[in-house]
């Protein structure tokens, strides 16, 4: 789990990357931040590196797992909210191989 | 040597039109309305300038207005539009990626309701099919779409959305405020506004160009003609006519210089470090605009590390600034909204100049990388 809350970007994909960089292909990354900027750079990030983004969900102010606001369709995002005032959400990435590898 | 890069935000006013702006001061400064000699001189500056700008833009002097900014400008032409058209309804479409401008006024314009957005796709072009769906459904006063984004450069395709328009009897607003004077002037508009300080002209004028049998009305009250009362900063005015006309002038030369220079960064800045691209489409972009997504690194801090190196860029980051708030127009893109680079070329801008440039950035980028990992190292407050 990679937490980023009380940071702005870049250091939650920073954060992330240096994650997922360590992990074989197939491995899951669990991102924690409260940056609105972030629910915007961690689909983007993905798509910019062929990582998938496997589901987005709120996290409650006692950092408990809320409902997934978004689990997709194969081939598909999960709908990004921004998160609501003062909460974080909560990102699954699964590591895919390095494009061109 | 020019290292201002950052021409879409606003360029030094151009020589000749602080000439054309000392003369004016000096000769034109009496009230246009009046009938003695200085106000003939007057009047005759101010109706000389409109005739100006109006040719440049391809229309009839009396189509052209001066207001007091480009946001002022689009502020009228939005409001203008939907005063005219309040029979058929409130409604505003746009594209994700307008002017902040633009939105706010459709905003205003729209009341309780909210504007409809119509999506862009990766290159920040504005999808034709939803705008032409949105145009045609009931209420909707006007359109707005930009001619140029001025944040990535990418072109419009204001055609096909000027026809969508038409078809569906919705008047079409377009925001040329990053591109006259960098582009020939569109023609697929209605109404359409821009800013002096864009192309060298002084801050404080923008120009609104409205086609006859366009409803527009005035939201504001109105001289004899149906304009907005009163009269422009007419030596301010005059200089914005200069300079346009100069920038319209060199256009041959400038669009084929600038986008070879932009081609040039657009081949290279991807190389000179790992991890960074370029936004926006190869060739429905404007010549003198080009955006780069520097992952890991904060715009704001590479804006700051290339102006201790003596260029002035700009970001649509905003990691630090206090409202938190990321560029629209790169989320709207679904681009990374750190590490956003801006170069905008003025057209005095040469190839040693972006040599130079080229040798700097990688510095700044290893600074600002520098930085940022050091911010994540730190453990969570």
């Amino acid at each position: 789990m990679v937490e980023a809350r009380g940071v702005l970007c870049p250091v939650p994909i920073i954060r992330l990357a240096r994650a997922a960089s360590a992990l074989p292909p197939g491995s899951l990354v669990e991102l924690l931040s409260d940056d609105p900027a972030a629910a915007l750079d961690v689909p983007a990030w993905c798509r910019l590196r062929g990582h998938t983004l496997v589901a987005v969900s709120v996290l409650g102010p006692e950092a408990t797992a809320a409902p997934a606001v978004g689990t997709p369709a194969p081939g598909t995002e999960p709908a990004v909210g921004r998160p609501p005032e003062g909460q974080a959400l909560r990102h699954l990435i699964r590591v895919e191989a390095p494009v061109g590898s | 040597m020019s290292r201002y890069f950052d021409a879409a935000s606003g360029l030094p006013l151009r020589p000749e039109a602080r000439r054309a702006l000392e003369a004016a001061l000096e000769h034109g400064w009496a009230d246009p309305a009046r009938l003695h000699r200085d106000g003939r001189v007057a009047r005759q500056l101010l109706d000389a300038a409109r005739a100006s700008v109006a040719a440049c833009i391809g229309v009839p002097p009396q189509q052209v207005m001066f207001t007091s900014s480009g946001t002022a400008a689009i502020q009228l032409g939005v409001l203008g539009l939907a005063r005219g058209r309040r029979k058929v309804g409130a409604g505003v479409v746009a594209s994700a990626v307008e002017h902040s401008a633009v939105l706010r006024a459709a905003d205003w314009v729209a009341g309780g309701g909210e504007p409809t957005i119509v999506p862009v796709n990766a290159e920040g072009q504005v999808e034709v099919k939803g705008f032409r769906r949105a145009v045609r459904a009931p209420g909707v006063a006007l359109g707005c779409l930009q001619h140029v984004n001025p944040e990535v450069g990418t072109i419009q395709p204001l055609a096909e959305a000027h026809e969508a328009a038409a078809a569906a009897g919705v008047p079409l607003l377009v925001d040329a405020a990053a591109s006259l004077g960098s582009l020939p002037a569109p023609q697929h508009w209605d109404v359409l506004a821009a800013s002096a300080h864009k192309w060298g002209g002084p801050a404080g004028v923008g120009v609104l160009a409205v086609r006859s049998g366009v409803r527009w009305r005035s939201p504001l009250p109105t001289d004899d003609a149906g304009r907005p009362a009163g009269f422009p900063d007419i030596p301010a005015v005059v200089a914005a006519a200069t300079a346009l006309e100069q920038a319209v002038g060199d256009l041959g030369r400038t669009q084929l210089q600038l986008s070879r220079l932009v081609t040039v960064l657009r081949e290279r800045v991807p190389h000179v470090a790992e991890d960074v691209t370029v936004l926006g489409p190869a060739e429905q972009r404007a010549p003198h605009i080009v955006c780069f997504t520097i992952l890991y690194a904060d715009g704001d801090v590479l804006v700051t590390e290339l102006d201790k190196a003596g260029f002035a860029v700009s970001s649509g980051s905003a990691c630090t600034s206090d409202t938190r708030r990321p560029s629209h127009v790169l989320a709207a893109m679904g681009a990374v909204t750190h590490g956003n680079l801006r170069v905008s070329l003025a057209p005095d801008v040469t190839e040693a100049d972006i040599g130079a440039f080229l040798l700097a950035l990688p510095g700044a980028i290893t600074a600002a990388r520098a930085a940022a990992d050091s911010a994540a190292d730190r453990p969570v407050p």
